[in-house]
């Protein structure tokens, strides 16, 4: 699969949570744990917003929407950022893309 | 025959020939009986232990080298130097042509690992340091960081396997009869995970970074999806209730007094004279 930055498309596709994936809130922080492997991965908090939006319930436009206004930053940097952040979780297996 | 032992709070019943929990009895003796423990009341897990006619070793006994391969999710193979299995969901397991002990304890290292989480509690790489006031710290660690240096030091209940039991408010501490251990149960005041390699430092984590510290330590041989769901779900807990700290420490003399300095061991009922 292709980096979700390349695809012009991206916009409107719908990231949601793998199955492979289990995840919780410690003391306010996301920690995500891909069920094959021990290790553990934390999310700040801005990271930890996406991948909860990331539920198959919103576009990445809609994210990056829900996240500009929510954390008070410009559009072009968050967009950039959680495409980067999307991209990232796809090739851990942590997120799908599906089509609008 | 049968043999019941409590460890960590889940209740176990071995069952074998006479001669075969003769020799059990040895190594794991303190810990015979049934648990009054915060878990939620099951059935024992139930082990059998079969071995060849005079073919179990009681004290000439080598360490069983054994691999684990999880079958779906519901199965578990032990195979090596002694052959087995053990169901997840019917709490069951068994080995064959057990060659001494050491073969006992594989299969109840397996059925631990695998039945705590799914009790809500978590087999742990660790040490158990009892306190004067019945509280209990945790020492995590890899081999070599020091775990049995200060188990030695500070008194430890046992220095190579613990269990962490979270309940409403609070984490209960269970020794385990890994290393000559003896029965301790206590409250958890304190996860200290020990690092080596860099330089001396004491920390306390939160959130992610408690949970990250606490995973590394967890025992799991297998992995098996509402097992590992299983025990993100406990370190949740764990990590809501109890303190996790990191102590990268000093080798060599130095080690027990940074230590004892840095976790507040006055607490701690210490013979400590050095390292071992």
């Amino acid at each position: 699969m292709g980096s979700i930055a390349e695809d012009p498309g991206r916009g409107g596709r719908i990231p949601e949570h793998s199955k492979r994936v289990a995840w919780q809130k410690i003391d306010g922080e996301t920690v995500l744990l891909h069920l094959k492997a021990k290790e553990l991965l934390g999310l700040n908090e801005v990271a930890g917003r996406v991948w909860e939006l990331a539920d198959g319930s919103n576009t990445i436009d809609q994210i990056v929407r829900r996240v500009t206004k929510e954390f008070h930053v410009q559009d072009e940097a968050v967009g950039t950022d959680v495409i980067r952040f999307v991209d990232e979780l796809i090739a851990l297996g942590a997120l799908t893309l599906r089509d609008d | 025959m049968s043999l019941p032992l409590s460890i960590g709070g889940q209740d176990l019943c071995l069952e074998a020939s006479p001669e075969i929990l003769e020799s059990v009895r040895l190594r794991f003796g303190r810990f015979e009986g049934s648990t009054s423990g915060d878990g939620p009341r099951q059935d024992p897990i139930k082990l059998e232990v079969h071995a060849r006619p005079g073919g179990f070793l009681p004290i000439c006994d080598r360490p069983a080298a054994v691999s684990v391969r999880a079958v779906g999710s519901q199965e578990v193979v032990i195979e090596g130097a002694v052959r087995g299995r053990y169901l997840v969901e019917a709490r069951r397991g068994y080995i064959e042509d057990a060659p001494g002990p050491s073969a006992v304890d594989a299969l109840i290292r397996v059925a631990l690992s695998i039945s705590t989480p799914l009790d809500g509690a978590l087999l742990m790489h660790a040490a158990a340091i009892p306190t004067p006031s019945g509280h209990g710290i945790v020492l995590c660690g890899e081999s070599g960081t020091g775990k049995s240096t200060a188990a030695t030091a500070f008194g430890g209940a046992c220095d190579e396997l613990v269990v962490l039991r979270p309940a409403v408010d609070r984490v209960y501490l269970y020794s385990t009869p890994y290393w000559r251990g003896f029965p301790f149960r206590g409250r958890c005041t304190s996860v200290i995970c020990l690092e080596r390699g860099r330089a001396s430092d004491f920390a306390l984590h939160r959130g992610s970074t408690a949970a990250l510290c606490l995973a590394r330590h967890v025992v799991r041989y297998v992995a098996i999806e509402p097992i590992s769901r299983a025990i993100l779900r406990v370190i949740g807990r764990i990590c809501e209730a109890a303190r996790v700290a990191t102590a990268a420490c000093p080798e060599g003399e130095a080690f027990v007094p940074f230590l004892r300095d840095a976790i507040k061991f006055d607490q701690v009922s210490a013979n400590a004279s050095g390292p071992s």
